[in-house]
């Protein structure tokens, strides 16, 4: 269970998140939707201490995020993996090693036979083939480089996984099979997942939970159903498209 | 206050250079990736700096013997054109080309990284960023832009000579009497700039990218920051080391230090 206790942040003097409170338990996938700045990102990376409230708590299973203490904060980064909006994969070295890079660098597998066969395990569900593997980050397209980020993430098989955007600048075939592999890893493998997202339709479709952020707070956050249904201006805005800002 | 940001700058930098010979210590270092940026950074700057070289050895030549003439001492121009560009104006200048060539990359490379999460996915995927990405690269920076400044330093002789040929001052000359001003002492002092040099160049570079924040903006900010701090911290580097240089000479009477 992931819970989040009166989180504030600001940048510069700038309130982005107000008193954010909320938890997510096992197995649920929540999807997070707000306007382009609303702070959804930094939301997420508080979650895994690359920013730090100004004020509030959160823990991850039962671990406090707490930046003074190094090897929690290591174990809840192991057990909680996020998805950047980037797809953030190391410029100079291959596919193959960006994607082992977490086991290599956590000692998780040592044998190599043993990583070269979770790499292309994980490649395979993300819908991509074994020929990107010796290519490097940049000759790949956006949507592919995205699909490896979230190869990267899957390879180190995490409880928690936090995906920002993952289907923003995927064509419409991969952003079916991603939705499809959230659900499938959220039914079949009780991982719980919190998705940030700007894409209604996977929203309604794959999450369980809807969360609405709008001027630093919470706004929504309820099933799907209810959320199709909801009287909240932004909501009834999402799902007309209207007022949305990618 | 510009001023006091400076100097809290200058404080991050110190600690960050701690954290590093901190890690060098440990053996933290991969020096395979060393190697691949020296490559990456050094060897794509060696022809730059030769030519810079050849240039202020030239210029040196020029202007010292423009004054000489004056007092119908053109027999010292070997050697006080050499010890000039050696002690002094040779390696700031060819420092303050490194800080352009090799600050402006790295810096806006760490930069990019930062900006786009790539750094964020080390610390996540279980890795220090400092280890894996900066280590490599601030050694790597220390080393080319040592190695360069020195042979850059070497290539400004060359250019002296050749220049004093052009003006009409025989090479032979000009040789022989560089060893008369030129001691060892001045190579020790060109040494030691060169090395500190390299240095600034690397931490500032290096730091500056990796607090980079902000998005492209942000990379814009840390490049421009990089170029001014280096050029900054160069100049104070060099007044220092020439007052250090001039008071040891006064006090161990050596003659030229
Ligand atoms: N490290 C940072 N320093 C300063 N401002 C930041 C930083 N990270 C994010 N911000 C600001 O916080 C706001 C929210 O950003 P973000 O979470 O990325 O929005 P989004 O909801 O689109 O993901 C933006 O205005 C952004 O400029
Ligand atoms: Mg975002």
């Amino acid at each position: 269970m992931i819970n989040i206790n009166k989180l504030c942040k600001s940048f510069d003097n700038r309130k982005i998140l107000e008193n954010i409170s909320f938890s997510v338990v096992k197995g649920e996938c929540v999807f997070i939707l707000g306007k382009s700045g609303v702070g959804k990102s930094v939301l997420l990376k508080n979650i895994v201490g690359l920013v730090l409230p100004d004020s509030g708590t959160i823990t991850v299973g039962e671990i406090k995020v707490d930046a003074q203490r190094p090897e929690e904060l290591s174990l809840i980064r192991q057990r909680c993996g996020l998805v950047f909006q980037f797809p953030a994969l190391l410029d100079s070295v291959t596919v193959f090693e960006n994607i082992c890079f977490g086991l290599r660098a956590r000692g998780l597998l040592t044998s190599q036979v043993e990583i070269a066969a979770r790499v292309k395990e994980k490649l395979k569900l993300v819908g991509l083939s074994e020929v990107v593997l010796d290519q490097m980050p940049t000759e790949l397209s956006f949507g592919t480089q995205k699909r490896v980020s979230i190869a990267r993430t899957l390879a180190v098989e995490p409880e928690y996984l936090l995906f920002d955007e993952p289907t923003t600048g995927m064509d419409p075939i991969a952003t079916a099979g991603l939705n499809q592999l959230i659900k499938n890893l959220t039914v079949k493998l009780g991982v719980t997942s919190i998705v940030v997202s700007h894409d209604i339709k996977s929203a309604l479709a794959v999450g369980t939970r809807i969360i609405l952020l709008e001027d630093g707070g919470i706004v929504f956050d309820g099933k799907p159903g209810e959320f199709k249904s909801s009287s909240i201006t932004l909501a009834q805005e999402f799902q007309m498209g209207f007022g949305y800002h990618a | 206050m510009p001023s006091l940001s400076f100097l809290s700058t200058v404080g991050g930098m110190i600690l960050f250079t701690w954290d590093c010979v901190l890690l060098t210590l440990q053996r933290k270092t991969k020096w395979h990736q060393v190697l691949d940026q020296i490559f990456q950074v050094g060897v794509r700057s060696l022809g730059l700096t030769v030519a810079a070289g050849l240039f202020v050895g030239a210029i040196m030549a020029l202007q010292i013997d423009l004054q000489l003439k004056d007092f119908g001492a053109e027999a010292f121009l070997g050697g006080l054109s050499t010890s000039t560009t050696l002690r002094n104006i040779g390696p700031v200048l060819i420092a303050f080309l490194l800080s352009g060539k090799v600050g402006a990359y790295t810096s806006a490379e760490l930069g990019t990284m930062e900006v786009t999460d790539q750094l964020n996915a080390i610390r996540l995927l279980g890795a220090s960023p400092l280890e894996y990405i900066i280590l490599p690269r601030i050694w790597a920076v220390v080393i080319s832009s040592f190695l360069l400044l020195i042979v850059g330093l070497m290539v400004t002789i060359f250019g002296g000579i050749i220049f004093a040929e052009v003006i009409g001052v025989n090479s032979l000359n000009y040789i022989q009497n560089i060893p008369r001003i030129v001691t060892v002492w001045s190579i020790v002092l060109s040494v030691i700039k060169s090395f500190l040099f390299g240095a600034i160049i690397a931490v500032v570079s290096c730091y500056k990218g990796y607090h980079a924040k902000g998005g492209s903006v942000g990379v814009g900010i840390a490049v421009q920051s990089c170029a001014v701090t280096n050029l900054i911290l160069i100049i104070i580097t060099d007044f220092l080391l020439s007052m250090a240089s001039s008071c040891l000479q006064d006090i161990f009477k050596v003659g030229y230090l």
